[in-house]
């Protein structure tokens, strides 16, 4: 514990104010979600969310200047980035759908990936091996990190929908009317969104593997684990078409397609074939 | 999912169609499919081991033929109804999940170890595992079997519904699905006719072949040589090292009793730096940042005694020349000589001369003087003797010895040449209740300050690791020199197909560079199912079309055979 509280007096005024921040929309969404008239703490949550991206982007162009390399090596550096690919997606979603309970879990998400990034914060600025200096670096990763977003969206959708199927919730739509829209809805749209990225990502890493190692894919650990968690999304894709595919059933894919995600972001470390992987997080 | 109906009921018979024992497969439960489709990878496995494990060509290749026999006749019998379901969701749906269950498969299993290892770490199920297949999960024939499923199921629903593919808003799903049949049909590709391997080179040397790595599980082929049709020559190879930094290290003492970098800090003038131990109340600050310092007494004199018996006197951060094209370059004083146990590294352990040591650079003719070890010469007799200085003891050591003249003057802290050898940092300590306190840390030699119990701040060198690996590369081709290029990682080089990649190198021998050469004509193949696989799902998402496009009328006409319904 004393490490941990080390760790978060050593953070800098950027990641402790988007810290406050995400704590903030957690506490606001969660209290326009409660209250009957809460269009206030609604607006006021999306302001958070707003000064959170601010705060993050602030914190990863310091530490890209002071590092001299994209801040996306290791754990605690790709931590922050997830937490800012969420704030900016929400400040997005937000403009089209106005779904409180959906803000208050990304609000409480994106504290919880900053309160794990404290406990794994870097000592020291490392360098960046020879194999990450390629343009395709920062595309690759950062097209993943939306993706996994964007998953994070549709897996919290999902809860919702086991909660509360029949829960509806306003939809402006792009002439400016309003729809309604339940959570299922919002999930498949979701997940839309992140099987493209999922899938820009995987063809990112190939072609870069390619320029770096002479092969698009070498069944790495992390490879195999990105084509898992992207099967179960195609799968989704085309069950969909099918009959019998329930919204239920659809909720808990999303589920599962999440764990697999959280599995290849941070799991790769327990399995026995971890060892040849050069995806690993030291 | 579907509710499955009892076994493969015999469906109404299709005016059309030769149905009459005709099979809606689709319409099975997803068990008795999934079972199904293990029976028919289990049969290919199988036909891989009779292969790969049989010693007689005749027993080798009647198998092949059996199963060929064996495949033709399933075609004829229940071709239609083959190519029917290959075309429903559900054939896509099992044959993702099966190629999803074998990739987990594959992180699971330790792959493609020495046999002796397979049993060491599985013990008794090493023999089954490796007869499944799941040792070389990638390679098994199985899993290329589940490929060309998977292949061929793509192909049959693109030709079944082209006629709905074709239209704008679903153009977008058949750029995926044609994807599918580009990247597999490139990497297809590269298997047959690409080649593998690994080139080592000394600077100066050439090589126009290379020893083909053996593909994984195909055990009866050898490597052999691959001919490139010209020459790769290595005439330069660079190691790019970041560029060097001095940082403030803090180390606490962990669980085990040891001493773990926990936090650092750059130097900056007026910088709190370090982190002391919680309740600690000191507060190290920095006052000022030297590019080099270098420690002198005025009116002190350092000589060196050369092997020839002559006499040196030498002045911190010079280079002089010696006999035969050497040359020795003095980098800095120590005045107290001693090894730092936390950091490993030679320190000073106070500003006076009790144990003086000078560090230098002794280059040769071979040696540029700047990349020459670092060695120290010690100024008291008995460091010299202990050390074989100067002549004495075995000879081990250096034939060259430091004499020190203390002179008279005061000591002091100058700043030396920039970009010299000892980048230092002055700081005032504040202990509360006590004097501040200046402390002057060098780079390379001093010793820690004390930050509270079990905590140590240090100012020394960031692991100074390697940036990139650079081979410069000439292309021979017919006794010309075509092609000049230095290729490092991530940056290739490519000449008539073959492609160089920077791949390893030795540490202990600079003029050494191991090269990776790749020749696959499906490489390009593939890039470019890649990115239709992305432009095509991003299509299909943006126009966010979930029906699946129609079968042509007289496409469902035959479907109807098959319980028209489930495929929409």
């Amino acid at each position: 514990m004393t490490d941990f509280t080390e760790n978060l007096l050593r953070q800098n005024a950027w990641f402790l104010t988007a810290m406050l921040a995400f704590v903030a929309a957690g506490l606001l969404y969660s209290l326009a979600a409660v209250r009957k008239q809460g269009e206030k703490f609604h607006t006021l949550g999306s302001v958070a969310f707003g000064v959170a991206t601010v705060a993050l982007l602030g914190f990863m162009t310091t530490r890209w200047i002071e590092a001299g390399r994209p801040p996306f090596k290791s754990l605690y550096e790709s931590l922050v980035l997830f937490a800012a690919c969420m704030a900016i997606l929400y400040v997005a979603v937000e403009r089209f759908y106005k779904i409180a309970w959906l803000g208050a879990g990304t609000g409480w998400f994106g504290f919880g990936l900053l309160i794990y990034a404290i406990a794994k914060a870097d000592a020291e600025i490392i360098n960046l091996p020879a194999a990450l200096q390629s343009i395709w670096f920062v595309p690759h990763v950062v097209v993943y990190f939306f993706g996994y977003a964007a998953v994070f969206l549709a897996f919290a959708s999902a809860l919702m929908h086991l909660w509360r199927p029949q829960a509806q919730f306003d939809v402006r739509t792009a002439e400016g009317g309003i729809q309604q829209m339940t959570y299922a809805g919002f999930m498949h749209r979701t997940i839309l969104l992140g099987f493209v990225l999922l899938t820009a990502g995987l063809v990112i890493g190939a072609v870069w593997a390619k320029a770096a190692w002479g092969d698009y894919w070498v069944w790495d650990p992390k490879e195999n684990w990105a084509l898992v968690s992207w099967l179960v999304f195609a799968i989704y894709l085309h069950l969909r078409l099918g009959k019998g595919f329930g919204e239920r059933t659809a909720a808990w894919m999303t589920i599962g397609g999440f764990a697999t995600i959280a599995f290849t972001y941070l799991g790769m470390h327990l399995l026995p074939t971890a060892e040849q992987s050069a995806h690993v997080y030291q | 999912m579907n509710p499955a109906p009892s076994g493969g009921s015999p469906l109404p018979t299709a005016p059309a169609a030769p149905a009459d024992r005709m099979v809606a497969w689709h319409r099975l439960s997803y068990t008795r499919q999934g079972l199904g489709l293990a029976g028919f990878l289990a049969a290919v496995t199988a036909l891989q081991h009779v292969f790969t494990l049989s010693e007689s060509p005749t027993v080798r290749w009647s198998a092949v033929a059996a199963a060929a026999v064996a495949l033709t006749v399933l075609l004829v019998k229940r071709g239609r109804q083959a190519y029917f379901y290959l075309s429903t969701v559900q054939a896509g749906v099992l044959t993702m999940g099966a190629l999803l269950v074998c990739t987990v498969i594959g992180t699971v299993v330790l792959q493609d170890l020495p046999p002796q290892d397979f049993a060491r770490r599985y013990g008794a199920a090493a023999k089954p595992l490796q007869l499944l297949g799941l040792t070389d999960i990638f390679h098994a024939w199985f899993f290329r079997s589940l490929a060309g499923l998977i292949a061929l199921a793509s192909a049959v629903s693109i030709v079944r519904r082209r006629h709905s593919l074709l239209k704008w808003r679903n153009l977008g799903i058949l750029a995926a699905h044609v994807s599918v049949l580009v990247i597999l049909g490139g990497a297809l590709a590269g298997a047959i006719y690409g080649a593998k391997g690994m080139i080592h080179l000394q600077v100066g040397e050439s090589a126009n072949q290379f020893d083909i790595k053996p593909k994984v599980g195909q055990s009866h082929q050898s490597g052999g040589a691959y001919q490139m049709g010209f020459a790769v020559r290595l005439d330069k190879f660079e190691l790019d090292r970041h560029a060097q930094e001095f940082n403030f290290y803090t180390y606490a003492k962990d669980d085990k009793g040891e001493f773990k970098m926990i936090a650092s800090d750059r130097p900056r003038k007026g910088a709190i730096v370090g982190q002391p131990a919680p309740g600690s109340a000191v507060q190290v600050s920095v006052v000022r940042v030297l590019s080099n310092a270098v420690r002198t007494l005025q009116g002190a004199r350092h000589l060196i005694k050369l092997p020839g018996g002559q006499q040196l006197q030498v002045e911190l951060g010079k280079t002089y020349d010696l006999a035969d094209g050497a040359k020795i370059k003095v980098e800095a004083w120590l005045p107290d000589f001693s090894m730092d146990m936390t950091t490993r590294t030679a320190i000073s352990k106070s500003d006076e001369p009790n144990n003086p040591a000078l560090a230098v650079r002794i280059g040769t003719r071979e040696t540029e003087v700047a990349e020459a070890r670092l060695q120290y010469l010690f100024g008291r007799d008995d460091m010299r003797e202990m050390m074989g200085q100067g002549g004495h003891g075995n000879g081990k050591g250096s034939t060259f010895a430091y004499f020190f003249d203390q002179g008279s003057g005061n000591a002091a802290w100058i700043e030396g040449p920039i970009g010299g050898y000892n980048p230092a940092v002055e700081v005032e300590v504040r202990w509360p209740g006590s004097p501040t306190e200046r402390v002057m840390l060098r780079g390379k030699d001093s010793p820690p300050v004390r930050l509270g119990a079990d905590r140590l701040l240090s100012f020394h060198e960031k692991p100074n690791d390697i940036k990139n690996y650079n081979s410069t590369l000439t292309i021979v081709e017919a006794g010309k020199q075509v092609v000049t290029q230095r290729i490092q990682v991530n940056k290739p080089l490519r000449y008539r197909g073959v492609d160089f990649y920077q791949s390893n190198y030795d540490p202990d021998n600079p003029n050494y560079s191991g090269l990776q050469v790749v020749v696959d004509p499906g490489l390009p193949v593939v890039e470019f199912g890649l990115w239709l696989l992305f432009l095509g799902t991003l299509h299909a998402v943006a126009l966010r079309d979930r029906r699946l496009p129609k079968l042509r009328t007289r496409e469902v006409v035959v479907a109807a055979t098959a319980r028209q319904g489930e495929l929409l």
